[in-house]
């Protein structure tokens, strides 16, 4: 129980950064951070302290996979929630679609490779062993 | 312990990230809006022929919400009459003119065309349609959109 909660927040979490990234690179001109790569700071960040929270590579994995498929969805709700225009909406989709699955994957690699070698250098139990 | 700093930073890095997707969003969203709600009005009157130069005043307006921030780029527009007689593509450059006030110059056979017509029909409706390149300022960086155009005039 203890595992699969812990599994969900990271997938919770990995998820909103994904979502970050994903419309970040997507609608680049109306987001208002200054700095282009903060999203993946932020999952460098999620990669080194959050994977303390799994003791399995399997467990990460999962969670990334997960993450990475509901960011595509996070994504495309955000967009079509603000969009009322239906014709607009249909038309912006695709794109979005198409670019969201490409970044998630984009990310999907970059956390379970990370968090895979972050979780097998800690070790089982330790944090920084 | 240590678990809790860690639960404490994951709901940091969550929060700022919903806090940017909210903003960028929320911007996207005031585009999108400008996009479908919002047109662009151009107005033709027939001034005179100069020679085989027929002249238009002409003015663009659009008529977007107040918070939207529009600058004029381009206006590519055709001529044609009723009769789906062609009287050639101008192109109007707005960093030189001005959206308010410019004037459209049909020229050389297509002006000859045009006032031969005029002369055999005493006056002639004349349709346009073209493309306005404008740029939006909804979000952080100015975004460039093409808006179709039309309008009548009467000569």
């Amino acid at each position: 129980m203890k595992r699969a909660l812990r599994i969900l927040i990271l997938t919770l979490v990995l998820a909103s950064v994904m979502t970050f990234g994903s419309l970040q690179w997507q609608l680049e001109n109306f987001f208002v951070a200054s700095f282009v790569w903060f999203p993946e700071i932020l999952l460098i960040l999620v990669i080194i302290f959050g994977t303390c929270l799994v003791e399995k590579v399997i467990d990460l994995l999962m969670a990334s996979l997960l993450g990475a498929v509901i960011s595509v969805a996070f994504s495309l709700l955000c967009v079509s929630i603000v969009v009322n225009n239906p014709v607009y909406l249909r038309f912006i989709q695709y794109g979005l679609m198409k670019n969201s699955v490409f970044i998630a994957f984009v990310y999907l690699a970059l956390v379970s490779a990370g968090g895979s070698v972050a979780v097998m250098l800690r070790g089982k139990d330790g944090y920084w062993k | 312990m240590k678990h809790l700093y860690i639960y404490l930073l994951l709901m940091v890095v969550c929060g700022i990230s919903w806090l940017e997707v909210y903003n960028g969003v929320k911007n996207f969203g005031k585009h999108s809006e400008a996009v479908s709600r919002g047109f662009l009005e151009l107005k033709l009157k027939f001034k005179e022929f100069e020679g085989i130069v027929a002249v238009f005043d002409s003015s663009l307006t659009a008529h977007f919400p107040e918070s939207v921030d529009v600058q004029f780029e381009s206006l590519q527009v055709s001529f044609a009459d009723e009769e789906g007689d062609y009287y050639g593509t101008y192109i109007v450059n707005f960093h030189i003119d001005d959206p308010s006030s410019f004037q459209l110059r049909v020229s050389g056979g297509y002006g000859t065309a045009l006032r031969k017509r005029v002369k055999e029909k005493d006056s002639l409706h004349l349709i346009l349609s073209g493309m306005v390149g404008i740029e939006l300022r909804t979000g952080r960086l100015p975004v460039f959109i093409t808006y179709p155009v039309s309008s009548e005039v009467e000569m």
